[in-house]
């Protein structure tokens, strides 16, 4: 009898632990680059190697890293950034799972909506960029990436 | 709320992410708007395309090419001086009570340009990044340039409209 009743308050506590832990929300972590481009200088950052011959679509000669951030992206959280020149970055999940992720990426300024994507993000995967926004003698770019 | 309100939360609204406030006001709005609810339900059908499409990428048929290269040269526009070449999808805004159905299938579109252009196996540790729809604001155009196993996709952002204003008697949109 005693052992029973063991066995059942073992059960019980699992099963209370059980339901007391929440469900695991998907999530995924979005490096975001925002890359100067500008015909005043020449050369690419060298943290930006990995883009270069992405940049080999555009016509400026230099290429350098001003800014960035980690957004942390969990189920219907937008995640927002602040851009130069006044602008926002907004990232608004859709769908994740550990194969990728579906985003919507927008960006504003001063309220106005300058370009709303849907794009689809594989985890250690290529990344997407944005930009051409103006900035300085030059544009700015985004390299919008999903992290493993 | 105005049509032009209900435009720029229309996404937030598809997403079901806009705050109850401005969702009610803009369901109040979309009820006496058929304009808006035309655009709201081209959106709609637009989600579900692409969907479908994504879903159905990997057994599509190479044969698909030459219909899409027919469909953009039905909705290509002049591309702004510094796009380069190798840009394959172009899209512009234009009004958009004019253009929703253009915009649908101009963003499908682009979508089976991004699946499609390069049928080569990417690498494992760089998975290809997929642009379903693109769309510029109020006074921005944006044009896509495709990704490929080695290149990702690119989404150049002009902040003055790429699309001159059609000239009177002009029907050819």
């Amino acid at each position: 009898m005693n052992r029973a009743r063991a066995w059942s308050f073992v059960l019980a506590l699992a099963a209370g632990l059980g339901l007391a832990q929440p469900a695991s929300a998907m999530s995924i972590s979005v490096q975001v680059q925002v890359i100067y481009a500008t015909n005043n200088d020449t050369g690419v950052d060298p943290a930006l190697t990995p883009h270069a011959r992405s940049f080999s679509s555009f016509r400026y000669s230099a290429y350098k890293r001003v800014g960035g951030r980690t957004l942390e992206l969990s189920d219907t959280s937008t995640a927002s950034m602040e851009l130069p020149g006044g602008r926002r970055l907004d990232v608004f999940p859709r769908t994740l799972t550990p194969d990728g992720a579906d985003l919507r990426v927008a960006v504003y300024e001063g309220g106005q909506k300058l370009v709303v994507s849907l794009v689809r993000l594989v985890p250690g995967g290529q990344p997407i960029i944005v930009g051409g926004f103006k900035h300085e003698d030059g544009a700015l770019f985004l390299s919008i990436r999903a992290l493993r | 709320m105005t049509c032009s309100t209900v435009d720029e939360q229309i996404h937030a609204y598809l997403d079901g992410e806009l705050p109850e406030p401005a969702r009610a006001a803009a369901e109040r709005h979309l009820a006496g708007c058929a304009a808006c609810r035309e655009r709201l339900a081209a959106f709609q059908g637009l989600g579900r395309l692409l969907r479908r499409e994504l879903s159905a990428a990997a057994g599509e048929p190479p044969s698909l090419w030459p219909a899409i290269e027919r469909r953009l040269g039905d909705i290509a526009v002049d591309a702004p001086a510094r796009v380069p070449a190798r840009g394959r999808a172009a899209v512009g805004r234009r009004a958009w009570r004019a253009v929703v159905p253009a915009a649908a299938a101009a963003a499908a579109v682009i979508a089976a340009v991004s699946l499609f252009r390069e049928r080569e196996p990417a690498a494992p540790s760089e998975a290809p990044a997929q642009v379903a729809s693109v769309e510029g604001g109020d006074r921005s155009s944006v044009v896509l340039l495709a990704g490929t196993p080695s290149e990702p996709p690119i989404i150049l952002v002009t902040e003055t409209p790429a699309i001159p204003r059609l000239s009177e008697g002009d029907s050819s949109l």
